[in-house]
């Protein structure tokens, strides 16, 4: 005999996984998602491996500046986030800041991280025009987004005795926080910048077809003008990039925990 | 230890590297950030374009509502399809359920080849497959889903204690026996909670997408700002942003519940 909270929960879920599968059917009518059309696009299969491969290779010194335009985007953007990241978190931080500081500024970290990168680039494009200024100002704006609000939780976190016995001492505001609070948050907000930095070159890529240059406006541009195996050169590109910054991120992220355990 | 001075030279030491860094990078790039910003107009035309949000377009524009409604489909079925697959290949790439150790490392090579490679670029590859159309962006966000969240399945089994299955073993239970009743209940919340949290990612990646031209919200976006209605984008943009919020609090309920 099946205990009868136990029941209810296989019932519970039985409706939940019926409501899911209900609404993805709907979706899916929605979406054209059919057969015929799957079908019908893998029968393109051959012809496209063929387009897109091999890769032009006579293309590779091609990509090459377009690929450190990326990199020096996403750099870029990821160090202006970091700096800006810590004077954001205090303003985000309860501690530190009153409500009327603390809570505008932590809607506007919402708002920025609930909005695509691609979206706010736009905006920038508006203002600045074409070109890697704009992609740097909308990765740098989504870098300080997250950094900022992770700052504000960690100093939030933070041990208030340190920041008690230094204020005892006779210890300045900005003494407090730059003795007290700055070497409890430093190293996380270090990890997290360099985890942002792997984000930022992967989104650098995505915001370079819509104008902000480097090797993802070289992708498009392959594409558009149906040089397909170009295209998977400056693909293939992308991936060495992506793979690097990921490896050095996450080598550079380790070393930095190892050494605030010892 | 550390002398306040010697921590204090290390400090600016390390804030002289950055700026060096920084001014290196943007020297690259051709950026004068202090220029642009303030010897330009940029920033009173750009407020001056772009404010106030014309909301008009709301009820104006038919036809607004239903691409949110497209946007919130090719989601919710990028999602669905996504975890779908993303949930054997968790099992095959977890090392305490995977079938062999090379079909293991190869799911690990594929899933990390589909997180790498930019999604735009993948939807750029299926509108020519299979024409313009909701269909190509679902499937560019179902790989996506699957990239990150086959990843995200399999370090989750991995994490599991291995006592009870060990246990399962011991009574003479088969491998597929042990999976579903010692391993999988122990990683369902991590699966659920992950999975509530990629519709959330996925909503997002929809109006991106759309400005890629896979159409729903982000179509509506692209078309109005290449049509220079700057009042309308900012209030798509706003519609978008009310729309992502709302999806994450639900989501939020609903993980609390679970």
């Amino acid at each position: 005999m099946v205990p009868y909270s136990a029941r209810r929960q296989l019932v519970r879920r039985a409706v939940g996984f019926g409501l899911w599968l209900g609404l993805f059917l709907a979706a899916a009518a929605l979406c054209d998602l059919s057969p015929e059309i799957l079908k019908q696009g893998l029968g393109k299969a051959p012809q496209f491996a063929r387009e897109f491969f091999p890769p032009l290779w006579a293309a590779a010194d091609e990509m090459v500046e377009p690929l450190l335009s990326t990199l020096a985007l996403a750099s870029a953007a990821s160090l202006l986030g970091m700096l800006l990241a810590f004077p954001v978190g205090l303003a985000a931080a309860a501690n530190i800041v009153p409500v009327w500081l603390r809570l505008p500024v932590r809607i506007l970290l919402g708002a920025e991280r609930a909005l695509p990168e691609i979206l706010q680039l736009l905006f920038f494009v508006v203002a600045f025009g074409l070109g890697p200024f704009s992609g740097m100002c909308a990765l740098a704006f989504s870098s300080i987004g997250m950094l900022g609000k992770l700052v504000g939780d960690a100093i939030e976190d933070a041990d208030d005795k340190v920041l008690e016995s230094l204020k005892a001492t006779g210890a300045s505001f900005w003494q407090v926080i730059r003795y007290g609070l700055l070497p409890q948050v430093l190293p996380s907000l270090a990890a997290n910048a360099l985890f942002r930095f792997d984000v930022n070159v992967r989104s650098s890529v995505v915001l370079g077809a819509i104008g902000a240059g480097g090797i993802g406006a070289e992708i498009a541009r392959s594409m558009g003008m149906l040089q397909y195996n170009r295209a998977t050169m400056a693909v293939l590109g992308s991936l060495i990039l992506i793979y690097a910054a990921e490896t050095v991120s996450g080598q550079l992220r380790r070393r930095l925990l190892e050494d605030g355990r010892s | 230890m550390m002398w306040p001075s010697q921590n204090a030279r290390r400090m600016w030491a390390t804030v002289a590297t950055f700026a060096a860094f920084l001014g290196g990078f943007l020297a690259y790039l051709n950026v004068e950030p202090v220029a642009v910003l303030f010897q330009g107009q940029h920033l009173q035309n750009l407020f001056r374009d772009v404010f106030p949000p014309r909301l008009a377009v709301l009820w104006e524009r038919s036809g607004l509502w239903w691409s949110v409604v497209e946007t919130l489909a090719m989601a919710f079925a990028g999602t669905t399809l996504g975890l779908a697959f993303a949930l054997p290949a968790g099992l095959a790439g977890a090392a305490n359920t995977t079938p062999h150790g090379g079909l293991r490392a190869a799911v690990r090579f594929q899933l990390s080849l589909e997180r790498a490679l930019s999604s735009f670029f993948i939807l750029m590859v299926l509108l020519i497959a299979f024409g313009l159309g909701p269909f190509a962006a679902t499937v560019t966000l179902a790989l996506g889903t699957l990239g990150g969240f086959g990843k995200l399945f399999a370090e989750s089994l991995e994490r599991v204690e291995a006592a009870p299955a060990e246990a399962l073993a011991a009574l003479g239970a088969s491998r597929s026996q042990q999976i579903c009743f010692a391993v999988l209940p122990q990683a369902a919340p991590a699966l659920i909670t992950g999975s509530l949290y990629a519709f959330d990612i996925n909503l997002r990646a929809a109006i991106a997408l759309g400005i890629f031209g896979a159409g729903g919200l982000g179509a509506e976006l692209l078309l109005a700002y290449n049509t220079l209605r700057y009042h309308d984008v900012l209030a798509l943009a706003l519609v978008s942003l009310v729309l992502v919020t709302a999806v994450e609090r639900v989501s939020d309920f609903l993980r609390q519940r679970i």
